[in-house]
């Protein structure tokens, strides 16, 4: 059992189309707001990267043009002090430029002066690691995963070159902006896809309430009770809803016309076949009463004979024996107490008694087996009158001389009951109408039969199967599956089959 | 301290002049230093190191490390692997400070009064060298105004600066006991010196 629901939710999962509209509409709420929200950052992303980089290199250019225009004299003049003086003020002049050091070189390579003369002294030449991270070309390279950036620009004097301010400077900040930018707008993103999400999945909710109420009464039909939705439910819903509501309910007004109806239709029918059976079982009360008269005679005459009484009374015991069964058979079939739990194996066998005389005035032959050996928790007159209408059925579809067969087991927990006959096979229609598939367009004649008995199995939760073909003549199988709390039921159950036997 | 010793005026008066006097006396020494990780301990182990010199004209900042050399037959391009100027003896404190030089020539009475006003940046220097005691820089005016008015009159002022409440806060200011007279023997050392290195030249 909890592999299959495992295996159902498992389904639910992978098939998409089949998911509630509740989820799929925030779902895709969701799945847009991703989308947009990943587009939008993307470009905001890309436009401050873009403009961060683009401020960066007038931000140097600027730097540059100022050390340039500091340096450039004492550079031709090779002057050390001031060439270094004019870097160290530089450090608090440009604030907006992190330099982590900044080096004049000169045209031959050497150091005239940094601002970090330890690292880099005078007259040293710049160590190669570092001398390769500047652009060959002036202008700025950029090392985004380390945070930094170098510039380079070269001094000219009349178009001559007299050195180069190299310079490495710390872009940490930059990159720290761009990060909380990203992460601002993921957490900023994040919360408005979940909320669009949540609002999305209660609106939703609140929408289709109208459905699920609709739902549960169409489940009811399903079960038999076509039941009008309340007017105090049409209420704060749509119109689209309360159109559908109406139709509803102009529906079960109809279908609640035509159970009526049907229930009539049953009652006479009921009556009909009361009517065959009372006058099968005044054949079969008439069979021995003639054997009785017989016998009352022979008393009367032969009477003090100890001999012929005892074979005589012996006659009459055996002749009013088989009347009070013919009789007993049917009170227990038609009397309401009859819907009571505990089914014991002469209830079904019973059933042969009230099936015999029609058997035996059409000359057919009844294979009946019962298998069945406990009492079981069932319905016993609900199983029974199913069982008769449909032995009835087969009876009547079996040409004279034919042979109706009969079998009663038990099986994985339920009763299952097999009844064929040589008739020639059930129509489809009203064969998928007994098996619970649709609605059979007329139930003429006998289909009435059929209607209680689908009625009747489908009170006790059974299941029917129809297998029937104009050869082979037909094959119903009745499964009812045993009752757990038989007790529970005793209220509820009998209100279909009372309502069936008791109609009219 | 005060004013200890007052000095005659000049041997060839230039008109009102003064000496300034430190600790009482109108001297002052050249300190040559290094940069606090240099290993050097006397003027002569900073053969080869870059030198900053503090100006040209200088005495303490450039003459008496050029008679050093001098003496020992060295000019500062044999003697310095680099040497540039400053132009400021507080530039040349900068530039050892820094690392931009190994060694430098100062005046002993700015790096002084330097490690009281700026003890972080002295702190990255060592004097490895003092000068013997030379005349402090004197203040002179054209020998043709020497009598006029004017020259009295600042000269005057120098000289009284330490008795009146304003030039106290100057000489205070300025790390100084006050100005005194003095003759042009107080300079005959500095102009030996002067002499020596012009020889070399």
């Amino acid at each position: 059992m909890a592999r299959r629901e495992g295996a159902s939710v498992m389904f639910l999962i992978t098939n998409v189309r089949s998911w509630p509209l509740s989820w799929k509409a925030p779902l895709l709420t969701a799945g847009l707001m991703i989308g947009i929200a990943t587009t939008i950052s993307q470009v905001v992303l890309s436009r401050l990267a873009s403009d961060q980089e683009s401020n960066l290199r007038a931000l140097t250019n600027a730097y540059l043009d100022g050390i340039s225009a500091a340096v450039t004299q004492p550079v031709m003049r090779g002057d050390v002090w001031e060439t270094f003086d004019a870097l160290d003020r530089a450090r608090t002049h440009y604030t907006g430029v992190a330099a982590r050091y900044v080096i004049v070189e000169l045209p031959d390579k050497r150091v005239l002066a940094a601002s970090e003369p330890l690292r880099f002294p005078v007259r040293s030449s710049i160590p190669d690691e570092i001398s390769v991270h500047f652009p060959v070309i002036d202008g700025l390279g950029l090392d985004k995963d380390g945070g930094r950036a170098w510039l380079s620009r070269t001094l000219k004097v009349e178009g001559h070159s007299v050195g180069k301010i190299l310079a490495e400077i710390d872009i940490a900040a930059l990159l720290e902006v761009r990060r909380r930018v990203f992460w601002t707008l993921v957490l900023v993103n994040g919360a408005m896809t979940l909320a669009f999400a949540a609002i999305g999945y209660s609106v939703l909710q609140r929408m289709l309430r109208p459905l699920g109420t609709l739902t549960r009464y169409v489940e009811r039909v399903r079960e038999g009770r076509a039941e009008p939705i309340p007017e105090g439910d049409h209420h704060k819903i749509s119109a689209e809803f309360r159109r559908l509501f109406d139709r509803f309910n102009a529906m079960a007004r109809a279908l609640n016309g035509r159970e009526t109806l049907a229930a009539r239709l049953a009652a006479q029918e009921k009556l009909a076949v009361l009517g065959k059976l009372a006058s099968a079982m005044a054949h079969e009360v008439n069979n021995p009463l003639g054997g009785l008269f017989n016998a009352v005679d022979t008393l009367r005459r032969h009477g003090a004979d100890p001999s012929v009484r005892d074979s005589t009374l012996n006659l009459l015991h055996r002749g009013l024996w088989q009347i009070r069964k013919v009789v007993r058979s049917t009170i227990v079939t038609y009397r309401p107490e009859g819907f009571s739990y505990g089914l014991a194996p002469a209830d079904i066998d019973d059933l042969r008694m009230l099936v015999d005389p029609e058997a035996a005035r059409k000359n057919l032959v009844l294979e009946w087996r019962n298998e069945v050996f406990d009492k079981l928790p069932l319905a016993v007159g609900s199983v029974r009158q199913a069982t008769l209408n449909l032995l009835l059925n087969a009876c009547a579809a079996s040409p004279p001389g034919g042979k109706v067969d009969f079998l009663a087991k038990v099986e994985s927990e339920a009763l299952v009951v097999e009844i064929g006959d040589a008739g020639p096979g059930l129509p489809s229609d009203l064969a998928a109408y007994l098996m619970g598939e649709g609605e059979a367009a007329t139930l003429p004649g006998d289909g009435l039969g059929l209607w209680i008995v689908r009625r009747l199995v489908g009170g006790e939760r059974g299941s029917i199967e129809v297998a029937s073909t104009a050869t082979q003549g037909t094959i119903v199988r009745v499964a009812w599956p045993f009752r757990k709390d038989p007790a529970a039921k005793d209220e509820e159950m009998p209100a279909i089959a009372e309502e069936i036997v008791h109609a009219g | 301290l005060g004013l200890r010793r007052p000095v005659r005026p000049a041997r060839r008066p230039t008109g009102p002049a003064g000496d300034a006097a430190v600790s009482g006396e109108p001297l002052y020494q050249t300190y040559v230093a290094v940069n606090e990780n240099s290993r050097a301990q006397s003027f002569d182990e900073l053969v080869g190191t870059i030198h900053a010199f503090s100006d040209p004209d200088s005495t303490s900042g450039y003459l008496v490390t050029r008679y050093l050399l001098a003496v020992r037959r060295q000019t500062p391009a044999s003697f310095f692997r680099e040497f540039f100027f400053t132009y400021g003896h507080r530039n040349v404190v900068r530039a050892l400070a820094s690392g931009l030089a190994d060694s430098g020539s100062i005046d002993g009475y700015v790096w002084d009064v330097m490690s009281e006003r700026e003890p972080e940046l002295v702190a990255k220097t060592r004097v490895v060298y003092q000068s013997e005691r030379l005349g402090f820089p004197p203040i002179v005016c054209l020998k043709t105004a020497r009598d006029t008015e004017t020259a009295e009159g600042i000269s005057r002022a120098f000289l009284d600066m330490r008795m009146d409440a304003l030039g106290q806060k100057i000489l205070v200011t300025l790390k100084l006991d006050g100005f005194v007279a003095a003759t042009p023997d107080l300079y005959r050392a500095t102009l030996e010196k002067w002499l020596v290195v012009k020889a070399q030249a």
